[in-house]
């Protein structure tokens, strides 16, 4: 962290029940770099007393551990956007220009629109998105429920005609993603499925059964799946930007892969105004994940200056 | 015959819109019970997902009309019903469902009357441009066959009489040509697009002081093409709303904000102007839910006067007659065309009974039972020691010969007052048991279960009947059991060399691919919205019937793989109506009205969708009487299965015993 302009940050992360939400936080704390951090903890619509438990345990050691200014948010997955961008407005009206944001347990629906406002924020100095991986994810489902194939908030295109690359990004539950390559007019189209390489066991499997699954409701041609590192940021972005013929041509994003996949995809259609869809799930497990591996740390705003920019 | 292509890979490719495989693939014989889709008057086409209603109402678009017509395929509507324009709109995608993300004025609370208002303006402004995308897409090459004339004076009266006409409040005056009349509408929606995706501060003023009324402007706009001569005056105009249901998830946002986007929707269909016909395709009990008030009023859309319904799970359902009975002919048409499509080397138009040929007659239950108990078939009997030793050797004697007859044999002797056979053991065919049909035919499958069970083997899913019965007159149902057994022939390594004409599906390749399609299908429960819940529910009484029918060594009970309630106690308990009406719209549990045993309450008996019998190892088949349960019973289902966490009698968690599952080391 000593490498970075900045000495203080504003942290932004979400509280959720999973140990991993707070290891990155714990870390800038024991280090004493955060001036303040908000939390959002976000309820789904369909969840038990189980995710309220391991929810109030989390936020039990936030106070407990933490520093003095910190401010949980009440949140509803499924809100409007409007609210969730009046919130992000509201911590950037209050922020230094310095922000960590922690999408490690941020759904999608919340964090895409976050960043989109935090690049807009004309008094930003320097912004790092973190992530932490888990130790290991549950064996069960991780989540179900899902919403119909719709655009995450504030990422749609005006001028969309049916003739946009798709890029996939793969991961463990492509739920309601088969139906959508099945009956969306999509036999015809250009498709890229963004594979995980190398992902090691558990995840091979699991990424395998993904591309399985929806192969029975879409022919897949092995030259559509894209192998990335999905820890490398900049690689994916550049893939992005490989396959959509250097930026000319549209795209249309399908986040269902690994967050640092689904983030390269949220700066990317930051940048070129792309629709990004998804089948958002309302029910997670509660034991989605266990502990920590390692947390990965992405600059994406140096001095003013946007890393990934198209 | 290309021994890699499965015919049946893409489930989904009948309903898909790609336009030259639906020429292809496209089965007519739907469209005589759905005539009224292809008639003037509002259509609500009702169907269970897969039953084949995307497919129906994809018909009337225009891309498809013109596929058949590049393909040189005689268009499968009736001729005197194929002067239509379609047009439509998507809910989700074209972003109306936004509205209400963003409040339009940022300094007032949001008013979900204004915003049904901008929601109405949004649909009329999409609708009129996709009305007039359609009829210049179709009156390119289809303008003689539909009745379209977009010469440069119709279309300049056409242009010059909508856009003076008062329902758009100026905002479309001075438009000169029917391009700039397309940008404008365009435009519109492109703004709101916008604004609701935070791109711009605000919405325009010419906007929001030009807010149009909910079908007036469609309305006007397809008068005023036939006044000017743009379409004939035979011409309908059918408008699709897709994804209607899907609005309601709206009230996750704001409350009511689904439920009154649908009351805009109905208000369209409230209008009773014959001028455009709307088509609503929706799911059974979701349309029934629904409140279908009219936004504005307190009334409500009735069925007949404001639109007719059209059920394809109705056409499609068997009934105890079997008259106009016509998925069995539905499906054939449709496996004959994948593989023709797909096969076109397996020469399958010389073929009338290509399904039985594919699948074969299958076995008789008589066969069933032999190939299930083939080594040690005594095992099936479960003799006690209280029997005579003369009926115990009977028995086993018969279980070697005939196990079927054997197990019935068992059951008959320990049903009510049948024990007298035990001391006077019949010698020659037929047995007492044989003689009575009925009492046979009902209780066939629970025999076959439980041999297969004393047995530990599996059922035996073979045949095309066996096929229909799992299908359940649901096409995506048959589709699917299609690629998974033909999945298994394509691994099957034994008859390769012999590949050259159709496939020889024995029953060691039908029942894995039943098993592997059964699976599929409980495995994807959780796929569905609320799927979660349904899985949990699904799993229990699954199992629960399972134990049922295995237990009943009597076979008192062969109808105990469903269960019956009383329709009264379980409207009174929304929560559990809801969540059964939603099983059974997602196609998990079936339905049906229930005629008891004894006069009483009406009652609505519930089964497992049949396609996931084999998973649960139950028969597909529903007989005899299924398992009359109370509200209460029921409530405690949906608790110990921990679809609801609490009951919605006491509202208290079950109580269990805690499992610490695995603990940490630290």
């Amino acid at each position: 962290m000593k490498r970075y302009p900045a000495n203080k940050w504003d942290f932004l992360g979400c509280v959720a029940t999973e140990e991993r939400c707070l290891s990155a936080y714990n870390f800038l704390v024991s280090n004493n770099l955060l001036l303040g951090a908000t939390f959002y903890e976000i309820v789904d619509p369909f969840e038990t007393s189980e995710h309220g438990q391991m929810r109030d345990r989390n936020r039990s050691k936030l106070s407990e551990e933490g520093i003095e200014n910190i401010n949980i948010e009440d949140h509803k997955l499924l809100e409007s956007s409007n609210v969730i961008i009046s919130s992000i407005l509201t911590f950037l009206s209050k922020s230094s220009g310095n922000i960590i944001l922690d999408i490690s347990c941020f759904p999608k629906r919340f964090f895409f629109p976050i960043i989109k406002f935090i690049l807009r924020n004309s008094q930003l100095s320097n912004f790092l998105v973190v992530y932490s991986g888990p130790h290991s994810y549950s064996q069960d489902r991780l989540s179900d429920n899902p919403q119909p194939w719709m655009n995450i908030p504030t990422f749609i295109s005006d001028e969309e005609d049916g003739n946009e690359v798709s890029i996939v990004g793969l991961g463990f539950m492509p739920l309601g993603l088969p139906d959508v390559l099945g009956t969306d007019n999509s036999q015809g189209k250009r498709f890229y499925f963004m594979f995980s390489f190398p992902p090691g066991p558990p995840f091979t499997q699991r990424t395998w059964a993904f591309i399985r699954e929806i192969s029975n409701y879409r022919k897949i041609d092995t030259r559509e799946l894209i192998r990335v590192d999905s820890s490398s940021l900049p690689e994916m972005f550049d893939k992005i930007h490989a396959l959509t013929n250097n930026g000319l041509d549209k795209a249309i994003f399908a986040p269902f892969g690994p967050k640092p996949m689904s983030l390269a995809m949220c700066l990317y259609a930051c940048q070129s105004k792309s629709a990004v869809y998804y089948t958002q799930p309302t029910s997670y497990n509660p034991l989605y994940s266990s502990g920590t591996s390692t947390t990965l740390a992405y600059c994406i705003v140096i001095n003013q200056r946007n890393l990934y920019q198209l | 015959m290309d021994v890699k292509t499965n015919p049946f890979h893409e489930l989904y490719f009948t309903d898909s819109i790609d336009s030259n495989e639906f020429v292809r693939l496209f089965s007519d014989v739907l469209i005589k019970p759905s005539l009224p889709l292809f008639k003037p008057g509002n259509v609500v086409l009702k169907g269970l997902p897969g039953s084949g209603k995307t497919m129906m109402l994809n018909l009337l678009k225009p891309s498809i009309r013109l596929a058949y017509k590049r393909a040189n395929i005689t268009f499968p509507v009736p001729k005197q019903f194929s002067k239509f324009i379609g047009s439509g709109i998507n809910l989700i995608r074209s972003s109306i469902s936004d509205f209400g993300q963003r409040p339009i004025d940022q300094n007032k609370k949001t008013d979900l009357n204004e915003l049904s208002i901008y929601f109405g303006d949004f649909l009329n402004y999409w609708i009129v441009r996709d009305i007039l995308d359609s009829i210049q897409e179709l009156g390119e090459s289809m303008s003689d066959e539909i009745g379209i004339n977009l010469s440069e004076k119709t279309t300049r009266n056409f242009v010059e009489s909508l856009s003076n006409d008062d329902c758009w409040f100026g905002y479309l005056e001075k438009t000169k040509n029917l391009s700039e009349l397309k940008h404008k509408l365009r435009a519109r929606t492109n703004t709101y697009r916008s604004f609701l995706n935070f791109n711009i501060e605000e919405l325009p003023v010419e906007i929001k002081e030009s807010k149009t009324s909910i079908g007036m402007p469609i309305i006007n706009t397809v008068q005023k093409l036939r006044e000017s001569g743009v379409i004939d005056y035979d011409v309908q105009v059918f408008v699709r709303i897709d994804q209607y249901e899907e609005l309601t998830w709206l009230d996750f946002s704001f409350p009511e904000m689904g439920s009154t986007f649908q009351s805009a929707i109905h208000k369209l269909l409230a209008m009773r102007d014959s001028t455009v016909s709307f088509r609503i395709g929706t799911r059974p009990f979701d349309w029934q839910q629904g409140s279908q008030q009219i936004l504005g009023t307190s009334a409500q859309l009735e069925s007949q006067r404001n639109y007719i319904e059209v059920s394809i799970d109705e056409v499609l359902r068997r009934s105890e007659s079997q008259v106009g009975y016509i998925f069995p002919k539905f499906a054939e048409d449709i496996f004959n065309r994948r593989l023709q499509t797909f096969l076109p080397s397996s020469n399958v138009e010389s073929k009338p009974q290509l399904l039985n040929e594919v699948f074969g007659d299958g076995f008789s239950a008589t066969e069933k039972a032999k190939e299930i108990a083939k080594g040690s078939r005594e095992r099936i009997i479960s003799a006690r020691p209280t029997w005579p030793e003369s009926w115990t050797s009977f028995l086993k004697n018969l279980a070697n010969e005939d196990p079927m007859s054997a197990k019935l044999a068992e059951a008959w002797a320990l049903q009510k007052n049948k024990s007298s056979i035990m001391d006077e053991v019949p010698i020659n065919h037929p047995y007492p048991w044989e003689e009575k049909k009925y009492w046979v035919k009902e209780r066939t499958d629970q025999a076959l279960l439980q041999i297969a069970s004393r047995t530990r083997q599996g059922i035996i899913w073979y045949g095309r009947d066996d096929i229909f019965n799992l299908s359940g007159g649901n096409i995506l149902s048959f589709l699917s059991l299609c690629q998974h057994i033909w999945e298994v022939w394509m691994r099957d390594s034994r008859h390769v060399k012999v590949r050259s004409d159709l496939p020889e599906l024995d029953h060691y390749i039908q029942t894995l691919g039943v098993l592997e399609a059964s699976r599929k299908w409980f495995e994807n429960i959780g796929s569905a919205s609320a799927g979660k819940e349904i899985r949990l529910f699904i799993l229990f009484i699954g199992s629960l019937f399972y134990r049922n029918l295995t237990d009943d060594e009597r076979m008192s009970y062969p109808g105990w793989n469903g269960f019956s309630v009383v329709i009264e106690e379980l409207e009174s308990n929304p929560k559990i109506d809801k969540f059964l009406k939603d099983a059974a719209d997602r196609g998990y549990l079936v339905f049906r009205q229930h005629t008891p045993k004894n006069k009483g309450n009406v009652r609505s008996k519930w089964y497992l969708n049949p396609i996931l019998s084999p998973y649960f190892k139950i028969p597909a088949i529903h007989t005899k009487e299924p398992m009359y349960i109370t509200i209460q019973t029921l409530d405690e289902w949906l608790t110990k299965s921990k679809a609801f966490e609490f009951s919605t009698f006491t509202k208290t968690k079950r109580s269990e015993r805690k499992d610490p599952g695995q603990q940490t080391l630290f």
